[in-house]
C-alpha cells in the first residue's frame, strides 16, 4: 500500500520488458503495458463490475481453487486497486463466424437468465437471430471448444432461444439524420447492411423486386423449417430501425443505377443468387422434373402444390432436404434424396438430415443421377451411376469419381433438381459497365466490397454465388461500415478492424473436475403430426434447457465482451477495444524480483497430485488455511471426520532431486510446513501430523526454536522420502515409505501437502535474454558470486534480488530487496526529483466549529444502498454543521474543486466527507484542504462505502440509519479535532558503523558511494572479523584474507575513516542527531553522526573441555582448521572426523542453529577429500540451503565424505590423542567406530560477549538468544526498534557471508534513504504530554517499545514525561498507561474518541 | 447571580473573607500549582461573574481536603462553596480531568443501573462471616474494583474489608454485605454529578433498609463522610454509622479485643475525611497503641495539620499531586517508622502510585499497611 | 416533579416494548486498529461479505490504545456489546501493541465481570488485515451472541424511574 501511494513509484502492472538497449546509467527500456481494458485513471475499485460479469473462471490467486470473474483484481488488497479484464482472444465460436457474432457473450448471459441483454448483445452483429437460430449453418458449433470434452453446444439453438424469448420488440427510437443509402435486395444481405447502415444513422431504402422481403428467408425455406412469424419478428426489428423497404421495385425494370446514384449517397447490391442450376443431363425438360427453389417457392406457400408418388430430389445441401421434407408433406409415397457424395461431406445441416431420415426420408449416397428417362414427355426414372471418393478438389472435400459399370435406374415420377443457384447479374452490365467474375458473379474488393464503380457495394450471394444467410449477414455488415467510409469521405481500407485472434488453444481452460455431459437435445414435433404438417418441427428450449445448455460453455476467451460491466461502471472506466501500448523509460538501473514459481507436483507423478483428492500443494494449504481462502480455513476433505484429521507432509517434491533436474534446495519449505503444521493444530487440535522430510532445515533466526514448537504440539517427524501415495478407494490416502526400522511401511491419511519445489519464474530465462543477463545451472538469474556480489548479475546496472536469484525466505529477500535499492541507487547521481512548493495563506481555525460534510454516491456503490440524499439533510440537523451536500464521486476532480469552493464559501473550518475508507483517499481530501490553506487535519472520513454500504446491501433502511450514525459520529470528531503541523529535524548526515568485518566494510563501502561519510569503528586492531581467517569460501573457493583485504582497500579509497582498536564510550541523542563518544589510544574523542549501524558480528562457541578440546592436540574447532588449511599443517593426516553443531541447536544453551557449519564443514570436507584424506561428518541432519550449496553437498558425497547421522555426544577415544570417534547407529544396528587423527568441531556461532553492553548503550533490545532484536523478523530484518540505529550480519543472527553481504547493502540502503533528505518530516500524529498533569511515574515510558519517552527531571525530584517526536510513532499505548490523562496523542485524542462514542450512543 | 452559588457563598460565609491569603499559604496544592489560590476563587466568586468561576479550570484542582477551613481566620466553609461551584460547572458541561481515562467516573455511573447484578463478592471467603439480614451492616465501598484497576501498583484494599469483618465476627458481630451495594457517590458528587450521585445514593439506601440494617460500619472514610453529612444532607435517612475505628477503639477499651505484640516504629497519616471532616482524630491512634509494644511517632504535621494524600476523586491528578505525596511520604519516613498505617483506601493507593515508581526515591519510600488490617493481624488467636 | 418523571416512564415504556428481544437490534461498537482490523473491514466491504449493521467501527491507531475507560464508557453509555480488534501479536504494526490490548483486556474483563455484565459482550479478537472474512464472520457471529443475549442492563436515563423518591 505505501509503495502504491508514493509519489516517486509508479507501477507499471500487467506489463512486460520487451527490450532493453544501452549501458548503466543510461538503459533504454522498452515496456509492453498489456491491456487492460480498464481505464485505471478512471477506475476507482468501486467493484461493481464483477457482480454484473457473467463470466467464472479459475482464479489463479487462489491457486484454481476457486472461481473469478472475467473482470477481476488480483486481490482483494492489490495495489493499485483497480480492475482488470482477462481476455485471451476471440473465443472460437466468434472467431468461425463470419458475422464475428458474440456466442460466448450471449451464452454467458443466458446462464445469468440475462435473456433481454443476450439478445441485444446479438443483435449488435446480427439483426437475424430468430432466422440464424433456426436456420444457420452454425460454423460456430462446429469450432465449440467443448467438442473435445463431449459436444459442442446448441449455440444456434440458444440463439434461437434469446429470440423466443422476447416478449415485446425492444424498438429502438433512431434517429436517422445522415445520407440516404439504397439497398437492392431484400434478403438478408441487403437487410442487414441497410440494419447496419441504419445504426449508424444512416437512411437506407431497400428495393426488392418480389413482393416480400427476406429473399430466399422467405421464398424458399419452409415453414416447418422456418416459420413464417420467426422470420418477421426478425424484419419487424430491422424495420423498426426506420428501415424502408420498397417491394415489387426491380432493379432494371422499375430503375436503373443512374437513378439510384441521383438520388442516393451510396449503393449497395444485395441481389442473390436466384439462378438455379440444373444438372446438364439427358431428360431435364420432362414433365416432373422441377428446378428445388423454384418448386420450393410455390410449395411453401401453397400446401396444394402437387407433387409425385415417388419422388427424388438430387443434391445435398439444405435447399435439398428442404425440398424433400416439403415433397413428403405435399403427399409423395416416397421420397429420397441422391446425392454424389459421401454423408460427411453432405453440407446440410446435421439435424436437417437427421430429421429428414426420421421422417422416413433414403438418401442415397455416392451415387449420381446420369440422365432421367420417361415417356411422352413425362418422367418414369433415373439412371444413376454409383460413386466413389478421389482426391480432394478445391474446395477441400474429397472429389467423387464414377464406378464405371455400375449403372443403375430408379422408377420414378418426379425429380427435383436441388443442385445450387448461381448469380447472375450481367443484366446490369447493360447500363454500367460492372466488372464481373468468370461465374458472373460483381467482381469487388474483397476487404471493402466495392465494386470496381466507387460508391457502388455488392454483397451475399451475388458476390460469392450461393452461401449461407450468415455469410450474407457478415457481408452486409461490412458493406455498411465501407458505406459509412465512403460517405465520410474516409481512407475505406485503412484500419479496419481485423479480426481478432483466435484464443489459443492452450489458454483454453477445461476445469480439471469437469463432468462430462451431453448437448441438451431440443424437443421435437411428433413425428407423424411432423410428416403430415408445416408446423415447425423444432420446439425450442424451456428457459431451464436453455440455461443448463448455456452453463456448459467453457467461456474460452474468459471475458466474453457481453458488455455488462460497462453499463453498471459509472466512471466509464471499461475499455473493450484498448490495445496495448508500448512506453519507453529511460532509466539509470534495473531491478530484476521476478520470484518464483512452484513446480507442478504432477510431474513427482508418484505422490498421485490431481489424481486424487485431498492431495494439495503447500501453497494451496497456504491459501485454504487462509480465512479469505476459498473455503474459509476449513480443509475441504467432502468427507466426514470420524476420528482425529490424519495429515502428512511430504517435503522435498521435486527440490534436491536430479530426476528434475533441480539440484537445489528449496529453503523455505521446511519451515513453511513446520508453520502449516501447526495452523493444523490450532483448527484441528487432535490432529495426527506427519512430515516426511530428508532433512529439517530449521537454519533462521528463531526457525529451531519454532521447529521444537512443533514437536511439543505432538507433530511427528519421519526421516524418508514416501515411494508412493495410492487412494484406497474410501477416500483414504495410503504413503508407503521406508518406516524407522528399514522396512517398508505403510500409513493411512485424510489429507497430504506436498512441498513442492520452488524453481525459477517461468519466463525468467526469456526476461534474461531481453536483459543480457546470465542464467546459472539451476535456470535462476547468475550473481556475479554469490558471496561477495550476492545482488549483482552479470551486467553492470542490472541488479538480481529476492528469490530471482533462487529460492529465499522472506526475511532475506527483504533485506536483499533493500540492498538492491542502495545498489540501484549508485546508478542514478543526479535524478533527485525535484519538489514543488508554494505558500497559501492558512485558514484561521480558532473560532467555533463550522463543519461542511460532504456525503459521496461512489457511484450507485453508496447510493444503491444508502439514501444518500437522506443522510445529507440528516447531516445539516447536527450540532455545527453549516453545509452539506453530496457528489457522485466526491474523489473525482471537479468534486474535490466544489469542496474547495464549498470551504471558502461557507467558511468552513471542519470537514467531514462520508465516502469509502480513509485508507484509499484520505490523502486526497487533505490536499484538498492543504490547497484551500485549511489545515489537513481538520478533517475525518465516514466510510460509509466500505464499512456501511457494501456490507450490508441487503439492509437499504438499516445501512442508511448506519450511515447517520458515522456521520454523526465523524463530525462529532471533527469539531473536536485541532490543526497538526509537520515538524523537521535537521539531519547529520555521517554514519557511525560499529565493527569492521566484511559486514561493516561493504555497508560503509555502499554508504560512501551514496555520498555519505563515513566512520567504522573496531575494537580490534585488525578489520575483517572472522572471514579474514577463512582459508577459503564457499562455493567459489575464494581466500577469505583476499576478500577483507579488498573490501578494505575499497573502503579506505572510496574516503572512508577506519578507527580500530578503538572503543565506544557512550551514544546520546536520537535518530539524525547522535553523539557518539569513543577511546583510543589517542584519548577520547566525540563526533555526531545522523544513523548508527550495528554490525559487530558474533563470536564462535568455546567448547571449553568437552569432546577432549584441550585434553587432546588433535582435536581443534573448524577455525582452527581453517588456519591448518591457510598454513598447509595437515599432511600427515589420514582421517578427519568433524562433530556438527557443537554449541548449537540447543547445545550448551545456545537454541538456534548456527547457519554457516554444515556448508564450512562440506567446504572444508572436500578440501580435504581432495588430499587423500578420509573424512567424515557427523551430523544432525545436513542444512546446506544457499546458492551452490546442494551441489556442493552432492560433491562432497561424490568424493566419498562419509555422513553419519549422530544423537547425543559421540564417544572419543586414544591415549594422547584422539584415536577413534564411536557413534551409535542405531539404523543399521551397529556402533560405528572411525580411526581418526584429528577431530574438528564445527562450533556454533554465539552473541558476542558484549552484545548486552551495546544493548544498554544503544537501548536495541536482544531476543531470547541473546542476539539483537530486529524491528520485525519478516519486514524490518534489518531496523532495529530504536529509530536510526541499525543493524545487520551476524550480530542479529548467524549467517553466512552471501547473507551478511546482502544485509550489509540494505542496511546501506536504509540509512541512505533516512540520511538522504536535509531534513527529517515528522508525522505529526504523535503523544504529547501536558507537564503540569504528569506525574512522572515513567509508565508512558516503560510501554514505549521505541524509546521516545524520556523522563526529564524539572527541579529538584520533580519528573516529567517528555516525548521525542522523532521517535514516537503514534501507537498511543504510552496514553493507555497514564494515569492521569496528561499524555494524549494527537489527532486521536481522548476526547475525540470519547465524542465518537457519544455521538453513537446517542441516537 | 446563579442562585444556588448566591446561596453557597452565603452559607459557607465567603462574604466574610478578608483577603489575608492564609488559605492559600497553607494549601498544599498552592505550595506546587502557583496558579491555583482558594482565596482567588473565593473573590471570584463573590466579584465576578458566574461564568468566570465555572470556567475556571482551579475550580477542579481544590482537594478538598479541608485545611483551608481549618485555618481560615473568618471561618469560610471554603469546600461547601467549592462543592457548589462545582455542581453549578457541571451543569454548563465543564468537568475536571478525569484520571485513568474516566474509568472510575464510568464504574461508578454505570453503578447507577438498578438492574445491575455485580458479582463483587467473590473476596468473601468461609473465614468471613457475613448475612444478609441483620442489625448491622458494612459498607464495602468500592474496594473490589480499586483492586482490578489497580492491580498494576499492587495495591490491595480489600485485605482493609477483610480485616473489618474479621474484627466485627470477633466482637460477635456477623455483619450484612450486600451484593448489590453500589457506590457511596463520593467522588461523584465531589465531582459535581449530582445526577448520579442521587441515583447512587437512592439505591444504596433502599437496599440498606430492605436487609432491616440499623446501623452501617465503614473501612473508608469517604463512604463514612457520605453517609453521615450528605445523605442526611439530601435525603431521609436515620441510619447509625460507625467508622471501623470507632468501633474498634471501644472494644479495646471494653476489653473485647485482646491484641498481641507487634514491635515496630510506625506514624500514622490522616486521612482528611476521617480528620478534619468528621473530626476523629484519637480513635485511631488509641487502636494503634492499643498494640503491645508499638511505637507511634507523629508526623510533623498531623491530626488538623495533617496533609492530604494528594489527590481526591479521582481527578486531577498531577505533577502536584506527586509533589505532595512524595513530600508526604519523606515526611512519613522522617519520623524513623518502619511502617505507615493508613485508614483510606484512597491514601493506599495513591501512595502506592507515588512509591511504584522508580525515580520516587528512597527517602519517599516507606511500608504502608491499614490501621483495619494491622489490628485484625494482631488479634490474640490469629 | 412527579408529573416528568410520569412522562420519563412512558417514554421508558415505550422504548422498552422496542428493546423487547423480538424486535432489539444490538448497539455493538467495535475498536479497531489502523493497521489490521481497519482494513480487514475495509476489506469485508470489498468482497461485498455481508453482516449486520449492527457494529459500529471506530478507529484507533493501535489495540494497545484502547483503555478499560473507552469499554466502560460505551457500556456506560448503552452499548450492547464492545468488540476490541486487533493485529495478531506476531504481525502488530507496533510490535507489542497487540500484546498490550490483551494485557489491558485482561483488567477490563475483570472490571466488567464484577459489573455483572455478561462476559460474552465484551470480545478481544485478532483480526490481520488480510482476513476480511474473518472481520465479517466475528461481525456476524458477535452480534448473533448479542442478540441472544438481549440489551445490557445498563442503559442510562432510564434509571431514576424504578426508584420512587416518596418511598425515602
Amino acid at each position: 500500500m505505501d509503495v502504491g501511494r508514493h509519489p516517486n513509484i509508479e507501477i507499471f502492472a500487467n506489463s512486460e520488458v520487451v527490450g532493453v538497449e544501452g549501458e548503466a546509467p543510461d538503459f533504454k527500456v522498452k515496456v509492453r503495458r498489456k491491456s487492460t481494458f480498464v481505464d485505471w485513471d478512471k477506475c476507482t475499485g468501486c467493484g461493481e463490475c464483477p457482480t454484473v460479469c457473467p463470466v467464472h473462471i479459475k482464479d489463479e490467486f487462489q491457486l484454481d481453487l476457486s472461481k473469478r470473474e472475467a473482470i477481476y483484481r488480483r486481490y482483494p488488497q492489490a495495489v493499485p486497486n483497480k480492475f482488470l479484464i482477462d481476455k485471451r482472444g476471440s473465443p472460437p465460436c466468434r472467431y468461425s463466424c463470419p458475422a464475428g457474432v458474440n456466442a460466448q457473450g450471449y451464452i454467458a448471459l443466458i446462464s445469468q437468465g440475462k435473456y433481454k441483454e443476450a439478445l441485444e448483445l446479438e443483435r449488435r452483429d446480427n439483426p437475424f437471430p430468430a432466422v440464424c437460430g433456426r436456420v444457420c449453418t452454425h460454423p460456430c458449433e462446429s469450432d465449440c471448444k467443448r467438442k473435445d470434452v463431449d459436444e459442442p453446444l446448441a449455440i444456434a439453438q440458444l440463439k434461437r432461444f434469446i429470440s423466443d424469448s422476447e416478449q415485446e420488440l425492444s424498438a429502438p427510437s433512431p434517429e436517422l439524420n445522415k445520407e440516404k443509402v439504397a439497398v437492392v435486395g431484400a434478403g438478408p444481405a441487403g437487410l442487414s447492411a441497410a440494419y447496419f447502415l441504419a445504426k449508424r444513422g444512416y437512411c437506407p431504402t431497400v428495393f426488392e423486386a418480389t413482393d416480400h422481403p427476406g429473399g430466399l428467408l422467405y421464398w424458399a425455406i419452409p415453414r416447418f423449417r422456418l416459420p413464417e412469424i420467426a422470420l418477421q419478428r426478425d424484419l419487424d426489428y430491422i424495420k423498426s430501425w426506420g428501415v424502408e423497404i420498397k417491394t415489387g421495385t426491380a432493379l432494371g425494370k422499375d430503375l436503373s443505377i443512374k437513378d439510384l446514384q441521383q438520388d442516393y449517397k451510396a449503393i449497395f447490391l444485395g441481389l442473390g443468387a436466384a439462378k438455379e442450376k440444373t444438372m446438364g443431363i439427358e431428360g431435364e425438360d420432362l414433365q416432373g422434373v422441377s428446378l428445388c427453389v423454384e418448386f420450393l417457392n410455390k410449395a411453401v406457400h401453397d400446401p396444394e402444390t402437387p407433387v409425385g408418388k415417388r419422388v427424388a430430389v438430387v443434391g445435398g445441401g439444405n435447399s435439398a432436404i428442404d425440398a424433400v421434407r416439403t415433397v413428403l408433406r405435399l403427399g409423395a409415397e416416397e421420397a429420397f434424396v441422391v446425392y454424389r457424395r459421401s454423408r460427411q461431406e453432405m453440407p446440410a445441416n446435421e439435424e436437417e438430415i437427421v430429421e429428414a431420415e426420421k421422417e422416413g426420408i433414403k438418401i442415397h449416397y455416392l451415387t449420381n443421377p446420369t440422365k432421367i428417362f420417361g415417356e411422352d414427355g413425362k418422367i418414369k426414372g433415373m439412371e444413376c451411376i454409383k460413386m466413389k471418393l478421389g482426391e480432394p478438389d478445391s474446395s477441400g472435400r474429397r472429389k467423387p469419381i464414377p464406378i464405371e459399370g455400375s449403372e443403375f435406374t430408379i422408377n420414378l415420377d418426379m425429380v427435383i433438381m436441388a443442385i445450387g443457384q448461381a448469380a447472375d447479374v450481367s443484366f446490369l452490365t447493360k447500363e454500367e459497365k460492372f466488372e464481373l467474375t468468370r461465374w458472373g458473379t460483381f467482381a469487388v474488393d474483397p476487404d471493402t466490397l466495392q465494386t470496381n464503380i466507387p460508391g457502388i457495394f455488392a454483397g451475399g450471394d451475388a458476390v460469392t454465388g450461393p452461401a449461407t444467410v450468415i455469410e450474407a449477414i457478415a457481408a452486409g455488415k461490412e458493406a455498411a461500415e465501407s458505406i459509412d467510409r465512403f460517405i465520410r469521405g474516409v481512407d475505406l481500407k485503412a484500419d479496419r478492424k481485423k479480426k481478432e485472434d483466435r484464443v489459443k488453444d492452450e489458454d483454453i481452460e477445461i476445469p480439471e473436475e469437469l463432468q462430462t455431459e451431453k448437448r441438451t437435445t431440443m424437443p421435437l414435433l411428433d413425428l407423424e403430426k411432423a410428416k403430415k404438417s408445416f408446423e415447425e418441427v423444432a420446439q425450442g428450449f424451456s428457459e431451464e434447457q436453455a440455461k443448463k445448455e448455456s452453463d456448459r460453455c467453457l467461456s474460452c476467451a474468459g471475458c466474453s465482451e457481453c458488455l455488462e460491466c460497462v453499463k453498471v461502471c459509472e466512471p466509464n472506466a471499461i475499455v473493450h477495444d484498448m490495445v496495448d501500448e508500448f512506453v519507453d523509460l529511460d532509466v539509470g538501473s534495473i531491478i530484476v524480483t521476478t520470484g518464483v514459481d512452484y513446480l507442478d507436483p504432477k510431474e513427482a507423478s508418484e505422490y498421485g497430485y490431481k489424481r486424487f483428492k485431498n492431495i494439495y500443494t503447500s501453497f494451496e494449504i497456504e491459501r485454504i488455511m487462509s480465512e479469505d481462502g476459498p473455503s474459509a480455513g476449513e480443509l475441504p476433505l467432502g468427507k466426514q471426520l470420524k476420528e482425529p484429521l490424519r495429515f502428512a507432509f511430504i517435503q522435498c517434491v521435486g527440490s534436491r532431486n536430479m530426476r528434475h533436474d533441480i539440484n537445489y534446495c528449496s529453503r523455505i519449505c521446511c519451515m513453511n510446513t513446520i508453520k502449516d503444521s501447526l495452523v493444523l493444530k490450532e483448527h484441528y487440535p487432535d490432529a495426527n501430523i506427519v512430515v516426511f522430510y530428508i532433512d529439517i532445515r530449521a537454519f533462521g533466526k528463531g526457525f529451531e526454536e519454532f521447529y521444537n514448537r512443533s514437536l511439543e504440539k505432538g507433530v511427528k517427524y519421519i526421516k524418508g522420502k514416501p515411494s508412493k501415495v495410492i487412494e484406497d478407494g474410501s477416500g483414504n490416502l495410503v504413503i508407503h515409505y521406508e518406516n524407522e526400522q528399514g522396512h517398508s511401511g505403510q500409513m493411512i491419511f485424510d489429507a497430504v501437502c506436498l512441498s513442492s519445489a520452488l524453481i525459477p519464474s517461468r519466463g525468467c530465462r526469456e526476461l534474461a535474454g531481453v536483459l543480457g543477463v546470465d542464467i546459472d545451472d539451476d535456470g535462476f538469474y547468475k550473481n556475479m558470486e554469490p558471496a561477495t556480489a550476492p545482488l549483482e548479475s552479470t551486467k553492470k546496472g542490472v541488479l538480481v534480488c529476492g528469490c530471482a536469484t533462487g529460492p529465499k525466505d522472506i526475511t532475506d529477500s527483504i533485506a536483499e530487496a533493500s540492498g538492491a535499492a542502495v545498489k540501484a541507487a549508485c546508478f542514478l547521481e543526479g535524478h533527485e526529483l525535484p519538489v514543488e512548493k508554494k505558500e497559501i495563506e492558512q485558514v484561521d481555525v480558532s473560532g467555533p466549529p463550522r463543519v461542511g460534510v460532504f456525503v459521496c454516491h461512489c457511484g450507485p456503490n453508496i447510493s444503491k444502498v444508502v439514501d444518500v440524499k437522506g443522510v445529507v439533510e440528516y447531516a445539516k440537523t447536527l450540532p455545527d454543521v453549516v453545509f452539506a451536500e453530496d457528489y457522485t464521486f466526491a474523489c473525482s476532480e471537479t468534486a474535490q474543486h466544489q469542496i474547495q469552493e464549498r470551504i471558502a464559501e461557507h467558511k468552513l473550518n471542519r470537514v467531514v466527507v462520508a465516502a469509502c475508507t480513509p485508507k484509499t483517499h484520505e490523502m486526497s481530501f487533505q490536499d484538498s484542504l492543504t490547497a484551500v490553506g485549511l489545515n489537513p487535519y481538520l478533517f475525518d472520513i465516514a466510510n460509509i462505502r466500505n464499512q456501511c454500504s457494501w456490507v450490508h446491501q441487503k439492509e437499504p433502511e438499516k445501512a442508511t440509519e448506519k450511515a447517520k450514525e458515522l456521520v454523526r459520529m465523524s463530525v462529532a470528531r471533527v469539531r473536536k479535532l485541532g490543526p497538526l503541523f509537520m515538524k523537521e529535524l535537521s539531519v547529520n548526515r555521517d554514519v557511525a558503523v560499529i565493527g569492521a568485518g566484511i559486514t561493516g566494510l561493504r555497508c560503509g563501502i555502499d554508504l560512501l558511494q551514496r555520498g555519505f561519510k563515513v566512520k567504522i569503528i573496531e575494537k580490534k586492531e585488525l578489520s575483517g572479523g572472522l572471514v579474514r581467517h577463512l582459508s577459503s569460501i564457499y562455493p567459489s573457493f575464494r581466500k577469505g584474507r583476499n576478500i577483507v583485504e579488498k573490501l578494505l582497500d575499497e573502503f579506505t579509497s572510496a574516503g572512508g575513516e577506519l578507527l580500530t582498536s578503538t572503543e565506544l564510550v557512550d551514544v546520546t541523542g536520537y535518530v539524525g542527531n547522535f553523539q557518539v563518544k569513543v577511546k583510543s589510544a589517542k584519548g577520547e574523542t566525540e563526533f555526531t553522526v545522523g544513523a548508527i549501524v550495528l554490525a559487530t558480528g558474533s563470536e564462535l562457541y568455546d567448547p571449553g573441555e568437552r569432546f577432549g578440546y584441550g585434553k587432546y592436540p588433535n582435536v581443534i574447532t573448524n577455525m582452527e582448521l581453517e588456519q591448518k588449511l591457510i598454513s598447509g599443517e595437515i599432511d600427515d593426516i589420514k582421517s578427519v572426523a568433524f562433530f556438527q553443531c557443537v554449541g548449537s541447536r540447543g547445545d550448551d544453551g545456545n537454541p538456534g542453529c548456527s547457519r554457516y557449519c554444515c556448508q564450512a564443514a562440506i567446504k572444508e570436507a572436500i578440501h580435504l577429500r581432495e588430499k587423500g584424506i578420509d573424512v567424515a561428518i557427523l551430523n544432525r541432519g545436513v542444512r546446506v540451503y544457499s546458492k551452490g550449496a546442494e551441489r556442493m553437498y552432492r560433491k562432497a558425497r561424490e568424493l566419498g565424505v562419509l555422513f553419519l547421522p549422530y544423537d547425543g555426544e559421540p564417544e572419543i577415544t586414544g591415549a594422547d590423542k584422539a584415536e577413534a570417534v564411536t557413534i551409535p547407529s542405531p539404523d543399521i544396528d551397529a556402533d560405528i567406530t572411525i580411526p581418526v587423527n584429528l577431530v574438528v568441531l564445527s562450533v556454533g556461532m554465539v552473541p558476542a560477549a558484549d552484545s548486552g553492553h551495546l544493548s544498554e548503550l544503544f537501548k536495541v533490545p536482544r531476543g531470547p538468544d541473546k542476539f539483537f532484536l530486529e524491528r520485525h523478523s519478516k519486514f524490518g530484518p534489518v531496523e532495529t526498534t530504536v529509530e536510526g540505529v541499525f543493524l545487520c550480519g551476524c550480530c542479529q543472527f548467524p549467517q553466512d557471508i552471501g547473507d551478511s553481504i546482502s544485509q550489509a547493502s540494505a542496511v546501506a540502503s536504509k540509512v541512505a534513504a533516512l540520511l538522504s533528505r536535509d531534513k527529517i518530516t515528522l508525522a505529526p500524529i504523535t503523544s504529547t504530554v501536558i507537564e503540569e498533569y504528569c506525574r512522572g511515574c515513567g509508565r508512558c515510558a516503560e510501554v514505549c517499545e521505541f524509546r521516545a519517552i524520556e523522563l526529564v527531571e524539572k527541579e529538584n525530584g520533580v519528573f516529567v514525561a517528555q516525548v521525542n517526536e522523532a521517535l514516537c510513532k503514534g501507537c498511543g499505548t504510552c496514553v493507555a498507561a497514564c494515569p492521569t490523562g496528561a499524555i494524549d496523542l494527537k489527532h486521536f485524542r481522548s476526547e475525540q474518541i470519547e465524542a465518537q462514542l457519544e455521538a453513537l450512543f446517542e441516537g | 447571580m446563579n442562585s444556588k452559588i448566591a446561596k453557597a457563598i452565603k452559607d459557607s460565609k465567603a462574604y466574610l473573607c478578608m483577603e489575608c491569603g492564609k488559605c492559600t499559604g497553607t494549601c498544599p496544592v498552592s505550595r506546587y500549582n502557583h496558579g491555583y489560590s482558594p482565596r482567588i476563587l473565593v473573590n471570584k466568586a463573590i466579584r465576578s461573574g458566574d461564568l468566570n468561576l465555572l470556567k475556571d479550570k482551579n475550580i477542579w484542582a481544590c482537594l478538598t481536603c479541608k485545611l483551608c477551613d481549618e485555618r481560615c481566620p473568618a471561618g469560610i466553609e471554603y469546600i461547601d462553596l467549592t462543592l457548589t461551584t462545582r455542581l453549578e460547572a457541571k451543569k454548563i458541561g465543564e468537568q475536571a480531568l478525569c484520571s485513568h481515562g474516566g474509568a472510575a467516573q464510568s464504574l461508578m455511573r454505570i453503578m447507577t443501573t438498578p438492574e445491575l447484578e455485580q458479582k463483587r463478592l467473590d473476596w468473601i471467603d468461609q473465614t468471613l462471616k457475613t448475612t444478609q439480614n441483620g442489625e448491622v451492616l458494612y459498607f464495602v465501598g468500592c474496594l473490589p474494583y480499586f483492586d482490578v484497576l489497580f492491580s498494576d501498583i499492587n495495591v490491595n484494599t480489600l485485605q482493609a474489608a477483610k480485616a473489618s469483618i474479621k474484627i466485627l465476627n470477633r466482637l460477635g458481630v456477623t455483619p450484612v454485605v450486600l451484593p448489590q451495594e453500589r457506590c457511596c457517590g463520593h467522588d461523584l458528587l465531589w465531582s459535581g454529578d449530582m445526577e448520579n450521585f442521587e441515583k447512587l445514593a437512592r439505591h444504596n439506601i433502599r437496599e440498606i433498609k430492605k436487609s432491616g440494617a440499623k446501623k452501617i460500619v465503614f473501612s473508608c472514610p469517604e463512604g463514612y463522610r457520605t453517609f453521615k453529612i450528605d445523605y442526611p444532607k439530601y435525603f431521609n435517612t436515620d441510619f447509625e454509622v460507625e467508622h471501623i475505628t470507632e468501633v474498634i477503639s471501644r472494644a479495646i477499651s471494653n476489653g473485647e479485643l485482646k491484641l498481641k505484640n507487634l514491635k515496630k516504629v510506625v506514624t500514622f497519616q490522616d486521612p482528611c475525611r476521617l480528620g478534619r471532616h468528621l473530626g476523629i482524630y484519637d480513635e485511631p491512634r488509641k487502636a494503634i497503641t492499643a498494640i503491645p509494644e508499638i511505637q507511634l511517632n507523629e508526623m510533623a504535621r498531623s491530626r488538623q495539620r495533617a496533609i492530604c494524600c494528594g489527590v481526591s476523586a479521582w481527578m486531577n491528578c498531577s505533577t502536584y499531586s506527586k509533589s505532595i505525596q512524595r513530600a508526604r511520604l519523606t515526611e512519613a519516613k522522617d519520623t524513623k517508622a518502619d511502617l505507615l498505617v493508613l485508614s483510606c483506601p484512597k491514601c493506599e493507593i495513591h501512595f502506592q502510585c507515588a512509591m511504584h515508581d522508580e525515580k520516587a526515591g528512597e527517602q519517599a519510600k516507606i511500608e504502608t499497611v491499614q490501621l483495619v488490617t494491622m489490628i485484625a493481624d494482631a488479634l490474640e488467636g490469629e | 416533579m412527579k408529573q416528568s418523571v410520569k412522562k420519563i416512564k412512558e417514554r421508558s415504556d415505550h422504548s422498552t416494548v422496542q428493546r423487547s428481544k423480538e424486535t432489539f437490534e444490538p448497539k455493538i461498537v467495535a475498536f479497531c486498529c489502523n493497521w489490521c482490523s481497519y482494513p480487514a473491514a475495509d476489506g469485508a466491504g470489498v468482497s461485498r461479505l455481508q453482516y449486520p449493521t449492527n457494529i459500529k467501527i471506530v478507529r484507533v491507531m493501535c489495540g494497545g490504545r484502547v483503555t478499560p475507560s473507552f469499554v466502560l464508557k460505551a457500556f456506560e453509555l448503552g452499548a450492547d456489546g464492545v468488540l476490541v480488534a486487533t493485529c495478531h501479536f506476531e504481525d502488530c504494526h507496533y510490535m507489542f501493541g497487540a500484546r498490550k490490548a490483551a494485557d489491558v483486556h485482561k483488567v477490563t474483563e475483570k472490571l466488567t465481570e464484577m459489573l455483572g455484565i455478561e462476559k460474552e459482550r465484551l470480545k478481544l479478537d485478532w483480526i490481520s488485515s488480510a482476513e476480511a472474512s474473518k472481520f465479517a464472520r466475528v461481525a456476524r457471529e458477535f452480534t448473533e451472541t448479542i442478540r441472544k443475549l438481549g440489551p445490557s442492563t445498563i442503559k442510562k436515563k432510564l434509571d431514576a424511574l424504578n426508584e420512587s423518591i416518596e418511598d425515602e
